[in-house]
């Protein structure tokens, strides 16, 4: 339960924080999605079910403080963290390049499924806003996915010494 | 004795103390005379003075130059001490300064906004928005009140340059609104000037721009108009701006013209807004 607590918390804090992001952070319209963020790191360290769990926990939370298209939240959020969860069935290595691909695929991919349930008027300057928000994302999720491996290596290492 | 008497060590030994106790005495006695003169140096004095001067001219310099160094050291000290507070001083007025600012622009919003309460006919409540743009996609916000207040969906909510929205999803404490330049905002328009009518729409996206459209064929609408709300529709009082237009063109087939404006209101910069608390069927 205790492995759950974190990326719960990390979840509720991404969500208040999403709503309050300065300015600055916005480039070209296109902003960092912490809740999203917070799903791929997370599920990238457990299994696709948790991380499905995860990202459907995500996906309320999101479409809560938006307002609008709750259920393409939940939809897109679940498959992402799902997903992710797979992905450190099939590839997991400690090699950077994994957690930024995987963030920056899944975020593509999980907007474009999010926007084919809500189109914009505008699809040439959203393609824009997706790339650079996958980016975002991508850069975003390896700080994130270190912070939590380095959570997981110490709690390890405990239960190793409760053990000696 | 006798030895040095031969020398003539004593004689001038003698002699100098002589000279001494004279030239004491003759000192003493143009000092004693009458304060009111001027002191004729004695000569030997002069000499010795004469002899003494480039030497204490130099002494004088070297411990000027001695001096200064010392001074300039307790200077230099002195002044970054005083640089250091200054600086302090510094930051602590820029704050001031920030914080001064930042009243005033408080300050001039609360006016117009207190101005656009006491003109409004309709019942105002202020709100303050306490989250916005969570997605990309949608352009909504948080506001701090909701159905304990009196908020419904579907009221519209206002700043003193006009239209920022509407209210469409309400809890106890807080509501949703939707800015007029979301996708899924409409809401009757009419051109200011020329009264043309027409609806205007939300483009959502980057540009925040809002689509004037079912403008008739023969519409006086050129760029640069104010475009305010019609009242048409029952969702926002009649007469709010909700921009200028930048744009006019014709619909493909000919038959409407549409324009595109540019919003009165920046959704992303509002911190305090109205809700129109009229009831909405």
């Amino acid at each position: 339960m205790r492995r759950y607590a974190l990326p719960l918390i990390m979840l509720i804090l991404a969500g208040a924080l999403q709503g309050y992001l300065p300015s600055w952070m916005v480039i070209r319209g296109a902003r960092p999605d912490f809740l999203m963020v917070v799903v791929i790191a997370t599920s990238l360290t457990l299994d696709p079910l948790s991380g499905g769990i995860l990202g459907f926990l995500g996906g309320i939370i999101h479409g809560s403080i938006v307002g609008e298209g709750v259920g393409s939240f939940i939809v897109s959020r679940t498959i992402i963290g799902f997903v992710a969860g797979s992905v450190t069935i099939r590839f997991f290595s400690d090699n950077p390049v994994v957690p930024v691909l995987a963030a920056g695929v899944l975020t593509f991919s999980g907007e474009a499924l999010f926007l084919l349930a809500n189109p914009v008027a505008d699809l040439g300057s959203s393609l824009n806003v997706l790339l650079i928000k996958s980016l975002y994302n991508s850069l975003l999720t390896l700080i994130i996915f270190w912070f939590l491996r380095w959570m997981e290596v110490r709690r390890k290492i405990k239960m190793a010494e409760a053990r000696l | 004795m006798l030895h040095m008497l031969r020398n003539g060590k004593i004689a001038v030994l003698i002699a100098l103390i002589a000279f001494g106790t004279l030239t004491g005495v003759a000192h003493n006695s143009t000092l004693d005379e009458d304060k009111v003169f001027s002191v004729k140096p004695f000569i030997p004095e002069d000499c010795v003075r004469v002899v003494m001067k480039p030497f204490q001219n130099t002494l004088s310099c070297v411990s000027g130059v001695f001096d200064g160094i010392s001074k300039s050291l307790r200077s230099r000290k002195l002044l970054q001490k005083e640089n250091r507070q200054l600086r302090e001083e510094v930051k602590r007025l820029n704050m001031e300064v920030a914080q001064l600012r930042e009243d005033a622009a408080e300050a001039k919003r609360l006016r117009s906004a207190l101005a656009l309460k006491q003109q409004s006919p309709d019942k105002l409540l202020a709100v303050r928005i306490i989250s916005r743009n969570p997605s990309e996609w949608f352009v909504t916000a948080t506001i701090d009140r909701g159905s304990k207040s009196g908020i419904q969906p579907g009221q519209p909510v206002i700043t003193h340059r006009g239209m920022l929205g509407q209210v469409f999803e309400v809890s106890p404490t807080s509501a949703l609104i939707r800015g007029i330049n979301d996708n899924h905002s409409g809401v009757g328009a009419m051109v200011q000037r020329s009264r043309a009518m027409g609806m205007c729409q939300g483009m959502g996206g980057e540009s925040g721009l809002l689509h004037l459209t079912y403008l008739a064929k023969d519409a006086d609408v050129k760029p640069g108009d104010i475009v305010v709300t019609s009242g048409q529709g029952g969702i926002a009082p009649k007469g709010l701006p909700l921009g200028r237009v930048v744009k006019v063109q014709v619909e493909s087939g000919g038959f409407m013209k549409s324009a595109k404006v540019k919003p009165s209101v920046r959704f992303e910069s509002v911190e305090e807004a109205f809700v129109v608390l009229r009831k909405v069927e």
